[in-house]
């Protein structure tokens, strides 16, 4: 795998060290006006981190366009397949967190167990396209789930803004 | 200290904290059976919940999970040639060549037995190193201690891969993350921009739940489809592979104690310790023609070496509070969350708790394997469900855990924050442990540090054992990165056997073709 397979990947990885650059630059900038007590870590670690990040950058920079250095596994993690590293793998991701994003949206309307009977069978059947009964079946034993772990571990569910015109469990 | 081991026993033996041990181990098998979930996230899962739960249940719970981890892990590396986790890498290379044969039950029933004995052994190798252990880490000081912060700091250089400087930068990255909110020594509040929120800091559940749940969900939903196609069948062969682990015990208990000893390494991976044992047994055997073709012998060793490594990785963890591996930084937090001071004090104060964990650790190893064994069939069945049945529980689970946290939208805001991050992280290959362990340790390393500087200004640096610790730390990152580099050896000589098989199968099949043809 050469660093050029990956050309999205690559340029996020130096945005992200941008982006986190300038946060540690921020923090140890920020943190001139704590008590000393409170000023000695993140001053240190800011100063630390933006170091880090220039070497990080400059190594980004020499190797570029150049074979990996090592063919060492990235044992840290299980490893990203190809096909996830294009543009439409990329997409198809984010897709997927705009799914979540309508979930939040419609726990703030209509609160979380009514949002959990609308999203679950609406995403595995206009996205996956799965049977309608499974999807229910999914759907109906989570709410099970979700009253349950409220009635017994006294679990909290996030309320919506429909909270008090909805019959119970919703 | 006896009388502490009998406690431990007695205390875990309350039916409440069994039950919460037999949950964790389902999860555990659960969670290691469906690729791309490992231990880490078992327990980022359940962290939410152990919120008022008795700290022994709790923490048998998080134990379990830990220790049928390695153990389920097999089922996919076996049935599928894909690895549960990152820990069941190297089983694949003569497990699933078995299971194409019609031997898969034999290759798990083999796995399964290692996997108990490596357990066991690494239980006992823990309860044995603590009588020793004890009187060393009584006599550390708050600069010693401040120091065992920074040996684990040290260590995501290992943990990080091939990318040792972004390791180190998400590292720090996860040290500022723990400074927002209030900080330990001054009656000062960091980086809250007036929000209420963000006053008590970030939640350790809220982001482990974002840097390693949501990014697998995401990406499980996007690749879509089942996770594997159906294999062959278990066959059968379920005694035969008892017998040859019974067969090669010396081969199980030297890798057993091998793992220990690479576990007990703060920061040597699951995969790294796997890839070792699998290419050290391929070394020291006279006959080699057998591996990566189905030599039984490259399933039992690093299926022993993997369940005894969390023995070993339990040694930093509770000795020094310096979490052996990313799942240890998690058990770290949870430790804190009920209110345990992981470390020497954990050793002074309640020793009781360090053998319920050892307890726990040993019994969920039987547990473990007993329901592998048993229900085998049925859990084989589990890797063909399709993941997008299962991502919109996992989800529902995971947003309904973050909220448990402060019951504000913060949570889930924070989530879907970290999510992102972790997510892209992954894409970018930047190694997410790190940013965990930073975070966890953030407070401690502040505290030590604070205290140090007050008690002594910058004279601690001499004292003996913090240069002891300080040359330890050296020594451990360059020993670890050789060591490293000698299980990227084995992965890579292994693919290329494997590699040649294939090619020598393809070969065989087009020459079988043009017979046909002709």
């Amino acid at each position: 795998m050469t660093q050029d397979a990956y050309p999205i990947a690559r340029r996020l990885r130096t945005a992200f060290v941008v982006a986190l650059l300038i946060l540690f630059i921020a923090v140890a900038w920020a943190a001139q006006d704590f008590r000393l007590g409170a000023r000695l870590f993140p001053v240190y670690i800011g100063m630390a981190g933006a170091a880090l990040c220039v070497i990080e950058l400059l190594r980004q920079l020499i190797t570029r366009g150049r074979q990996k250095l090592s063919d060492e596994p990235n044992t840290a993690d299980l490893s990203v397949e190809a096909d996830e590293q294009t543009a439409a793998g990329y997409l198809r991701a984010l897709s997927f967190f705009g799914w979540m994003l309508g979930y939040y949206a419609l726990t703030f309307v209509f609160g979380f167990t009514l949002a959990t009977v609308i999203f679950v069978p609406s995403l595995l059947i206009l996205r996956f396209r799965a049977p309608f009964l499974a999807s229910a079946a999914i759907a109906g034993g989570l709410v099970l789930l979700i009253v349950a772990l409220q009635y017994f571990l006294m679990l909290r569910v996030p309320r919506g803004l429909t909270h008090g015109m909805l019959p119970w469990p919703f | 200290m006896i009388d502490a081991l009998v406690n431990g026993l007695v205390i875990l033996m309350d039916p409440f904290r069994m039950l919460m041990l037999f949950a964790g181990v389902a999860i555990g098998i659960t969670v290691g059976i469906l690729p791309g979930l490992g231990g880490l996230m078992g327990m980022a899962l359940v962290l939410p919940f152990l919120f008022g739960m008795d700290s022994y249940a709790g923490i048998a719970m998080l134990i379990g999970i830990a220790a049928a981890v390695p153990s389920a892990d097999t089922f996919p590396s076996v049935l599928m040639g894909i690895p549960g986790s990152s820990g069941s890498q190297a089983t694949i290379m003569d497990g699933y060549p078995l299971a194409r044969k019609g031997q898969a039950a034999r290759a798990l029933s083999a796995s399964f037995m290692a996997s108990l004995i490596g357990g066991l052994i690494g239980a006992v190798a823990l309860t044995a190193l603590i009588p020793f252990a004890r009187p060393l880490v009584l006599a550390f000081g708050s600069p010693e201690l401040f120091m065992l912060t920074i040996l684990g700091l040290s260590m995501v250089g290992v943990l990080s891969g091939s990318r040792p400087i972004l390791g180190i930068i998400g590292a720090v990255a996860g040290l500022t993350l723990g400074m927002v909110g209030g900080a330990p020594v001054a009656p000062e509040y960091r980086f809250v921009f007036g929000e209420l929120y963000l006053y008590d800091g970030f939640s350790l559940v809220i982001l482990a739940l974002g840097l390693f749940a949501i990014p697998e969900i995401i990406d499980l939903m996007a690749k879509g489809g089942s996770i594997a196609q159906r294999g062959p069948g278990l066959g059968g062969g379920w005694m035969e592979g008892v017998r040859d682990t019974l067969r090669n015990k010396w081969l199980v208990v030297r890798h057993s104690l091998f793992g220990v000893i690479i576990g007990a390494i703060p920061g040597m991976g699951s995969s790294i310790i796997d890839w070792l044992n699998y290419g050290y047994v391929v070394q020291t055997s006279k006959d080699r023609s057998q591996f990566g073709k189905g030599d039984i012998r490259g399933v039992i060793a690093p299926e022993a070496a993997n369940n005894s490594r969390e023995g070993g990785v339990l040694m930093p963890t509770l000795l020094f509070g310096v979490p052996g591996s990313s799942a240890m930084a998690l058990f770290l937090g949870a430790l804190l969350i009920f209110g345990i001071q992981p470390g020497p004090a954990l050793l002074r104060d309640d020793l009781d708790l360090v053998f319920v964990i050892i307890w726990s650790l040993a019994i969920a190893n039987v547990m473990g394997t007993v329901i592998c064994l048993a229900l085998s069939r049925p859990i084989a069945r589990l890797t063909f469900v399709p993941f997008y049945f299962i991502a919109p529980v996992v989800l529902c689970i995971v947003i309904l855990g973050a909220f448990q946290e402060t019951r504000h939208w913060g949570d889930l805001v924070a989530l879907l924050g970290f999510g992102l991050v972790g997510w892209l992280m992954k894409r970018i290959e930047m190694p997410r442990p790190p940013l965990l362990i930073g975070f966890i340790l953030s407070g401690l390393a502040e505290r030590y540090l604070w205290m140090s500087y007050n008690l002594y200004d910058w004279d601690w640096v001499y004292r003996p054992l913090v240069i002891t610790i300080g040359a330890l730390c050296i020594g451990l990152v360059i020993g670890g990165i050789w060591l490293k580099r000698r299980s990227a050896g084995s992965a890579a000589t292994a693919s290329d056997n494997d590699g040649q098989e294939r090619l020598a199968d393809n070969r065989a099949g087009e020459e079988a073709q043009k017979g046909a043809q002709s």
